[in-house]
């Protein structure tokens, strides 16, 4: 589903990302671990097509992400707060996504209203702009958002940092819900390195920019992180 | 400790990014600055004068005094909306061993420090000399010229009770409004009683100290208000939360697959602070056309400021509002870039807005047939002229906006955004209607002026589909600046 050929990124003759080759099938839940300066968000803008790759290119179900607008029909994707509108209300900005996306009202509704437990009764009718949301429920709405209109690619930067337990966990069970028919594909990464073991097939490691493991996920993989990162 | 204050204030100027904005800017900056105080200096000196010559029956400082208070209540008015109130890195400082006293302190004697305290100085001391000069005496006006510098401190703690305090809000505003209502109707002449006070300051030299009991007054309220305030949540430091209604305009619904970007825009408009004051004064800016249109001088001959009080005025939105398109998006750019939309469309709405802007200010401009035919005709062709030149030029000098618009600021005296599209704007707007308009109306004649510049407008409107599909090529290359420019704080 996303392919990415000798993909790398420099800011004045400072190397962030250098991948060679990069395969996510379709279907696959991928989770990207490292730490601070890995390149993880760096590989997130560039196939969200918000930054430009110094050299390589990603392809998003077959389309060059630089060249077409295409892949944004079946890609959704939370990375950070400058993806909500502060001034709008949380249903508001739910079906202003959803008028994007080609959902009517009800279709919003329908999608919305099996998250209530998630929202813990925060976000809906609550009469408040996003702007004046805490943090966390701010996060809650980003990542309700990018589920709306049966994306194909989900794409979502540390969604469990900030969020609560109780939605942390059920956070959890949305994305392995999202991938148990294997076809959405879901990125993600994570500083907590046992919820993204949970949800993930597949664990890539990046550091200073190169991929350092790429691993399948077995019982062994949480342990193995560990190891890797205590060093 | 004040002194460390100081040094994390002076960081905080010198490497903000305003400091660093462009040179264009400042250079404008200083020279407004220097405007207004040679103005302020003129005034100064000549009002004696000026005075003594309209009404030479009153002693001229009497008559000042009268006018003075007019002044204090427009400076008033004027600081309301447009003076910065200091804030302070407020938060980081409340946990840290410093006095919550020695803040606060600090915070009210920062407020002094503003060009609202300074620039009436360079009108008051000019007056007091030509008042020395003019033989009154020494030690009575050095004391009048005290109490007007205390009253100007009056006045800016005032105003920052009255923002900070609902209450005092209020019960101001209460005050003022009724007394203007009294002095509008002729039930009672406050002016004058209070304009005689002004001048017993000078009268009575000991009398100053009524303005500085003022001036404590005001001090000590807002230092207690600050004091009882001084919590994250209590509206001193941040906002009040406030509920709001959701709302759909599904009218808009008609303008299809752009409909939601054109809701969204004026949800913007409607809910942010920047944007709703700056088509405000767009629409306040409609009676401009009055200055040029009731004097006849200006429709004399080829009538060349009517062609720019007509591309001005149904064009304000367009370039009040217009010339930050896409930076009023900067906050959620990333968003839209990633969403499921193609940049035509998020244009095509951008456009359909100025677009629609345009129709109902040349709609609200047609009371100005009322000065003949000549302006009726000009207000036309100038809203096609608008549309059909100024939405494209507009939109391409857009492609350099790369600077982040904070929606929540005030508009007034607001450079936060300003890039060289702001400069070159006047060419296309003032510069080349004009230009043409005088030209062409002097070597032929002024009918073929004006069917220059409808066709000019009917052109652009001809070839937009053209012109437009270049203008997203030139957006989607500057893109990757936009996203980079508008993540800057």
């Amino acid at each position: 589903m996303i392919v990415s050929e000798n993909l790398s990124k420099l800011y004045n003759s400072n190397t962030v990302l250098e991948i060679e080759k990069f395969e996510i099938k379709k279907g696959q839940s991928v989770g990207l671990v490292g730490n601070n300066g890995a390149g993880k968000t760096t590989f997130f803008s560039l196939l969200l097509d918000l930054i430009q790759p110094t050299t390589g290119i990603i392809k998003n179900n077959g389309i060059v992400v630089s060249e077409s607008d295409s892949w944004k029909n079946f890609t959704s994707s939370f990375i950070d707060e400058s993806f909500l509108i502060g001034y709008l209300t949380a249903e508001e900005y739910f079906y202003f996504i959803g008028e994007l996306r080609g959902q009517n009202k009800a279709d919003v509704d329908a999608l919305v209203s099996q998250f209530s437990d998630f929202f813990h009764d925060e976000i809906l009718g609550k009469k408040k702009y996003l702007r004046d949301l805490s943090k966390g429920n701010q996060k809650k709405v980003g990542i309700v958002a990018a589920l709306i209109g049966n994306p194909e690619v989900v794409i979502l930067d540390e969604p469990f940092a900030n969020l609560d337990p109780t939605t942390q966990i059920r956070l959890k069970e949305i994305i392995k819900e999202l991938t148990q028919n294997k076809a959405v594909t879901v990125l993600i990464s994570s500083h907590d390195l046992s919820h993204v073991t949970d949800v993930s097939d597949r664990i890539v490691v990046l550091e200073k920019g190169r991929i350092v493991k790429d691993l399948e996920t077995n019982a062994a993989t949480l342990t193995d992180l560990e190891m890797y990162f205590s060093n | 400790m004040f002194t460390r204050i100081l040094k994390l204030e002076w960081k905080s100027f010198f490497r903000s990014a305003n400091f660093t904005k462009g040179i264009a800017i400042k250079i404008f900056l200083v020279f407004f600055a220097l405007y207004l105080m040679v103005c302020f200096a003129f005034l100064g000196v000549g009002s004696y004068f000026l005075v003594a010559k309209a009404v030479p029956t009153v002693d001229p400082l009497l008559t000042v005094c009268r006018y003075i208070v007019i002044w204090f209540l427009a400076d008033l008015l004027f600081r309301f909306f447009a003076q910065k109130l200091p804030v302070l890195n407020s938060k980081a400082l409340m946990v840290i061993p410093i006095k919550k006293k020695t803040i606060i302190h600090y915070l009210l004697l920062k407020s002094n420090v503003s060009a609202f305290n300074i620039i009436p100085l360079f009108f008051f001391f000019p007056f007091s000399i030509v008042l020395l000069v003019k033989g009154y005496a020494v030690i009575n006006v050095l004391f009048w010229l005290l109490s007007m510098l205390i009253l100007i401190q009056v006045n800016n703690f005032i105003n920052f009770i009255i923002n900070k305090s609902n209450l005092y809000f209020y019960v101001i505003t209460g005050l003022l409004a009724v007394g203007i209502l009294v002095q509008y109707f002729r039930f009672y002449d406050i002016i004058t009683p209070v304009g005689d006070l002004y001048f017993s300051l000078y009268k009575q030299p000991f009398f100053t100290l009524i303005p500085l009991g003022l001036l404590v007054l005001f001090y000590v309220i807002n230092f207690k208000h600050f004091l009882q305030h001084f919590y994250l949540d209590n509206g001193v430091l941040s906002k009040k939360e406030k509920f709001v209604t959701s709302s759909e305009f599904s009218w808009l619904n008609r303008f299809g697959d752009v409909a939601p970007f054109l809701k969204n825009d004026i949800k913007l408009i409607w809910r942010n602070k920047r944007p709703r004051m700056t088509v405000i004064m767009s629409l306040g800016m409609l009676f401009y056309g009055l200055i040029f249109f009731t004097n006849p001088v200006y429709g004399e001959g080829s009538a060349t400021m009517y062609v720019f009080a007509a591309v001005f005025i149904t064009g304000i939105f367009l370039m009040n509002f217009g010339q930050f398109i896409p930076s009023w998006d900067s906050a959620y750019f990333n968003l839209l870039m990633s969403q499921n939309i193609s940049m035509k469309q998020y244009l095509k709405s951008k456009r359909i807005l100025l677009l629609l802007s345009i129709a109902v200010l040349t709609l609200l401009s047609l009371p100005y047939f009322y000065f003949g035919w000549k302006v009726g005709v000009l207000l036309l062709i100038g809203g096609v002229y608008n549309a059909g030149v100024n939405v494209p030029a507009l939109l391409y000098l857009c492609t350099f906006n790369k600077k982040r618009v904070d929606l929540a600021k005030s508009a007034m005296m607001n450079y936060e955004g300003m890039g060289m599209a702001q400069w070159l704007m006047i060419i296309p707007m003032i510069l080349i209607p004009m230009g043409v308009f005088s030209l062409i109306s002097y070597l032929v004649s002024f009918n073929i002026a004006v069917g220059v510049l409808f066709c000019l407008g009917v052109l652009g409107l001809v070839l937009q589909n053209y012109i437009f599909s270049k203008l997203v090529n030139v957006f989607k290359k500057r893109k990757y600046a936009m996203v980079i420019g508008f993540q800057q704080k």
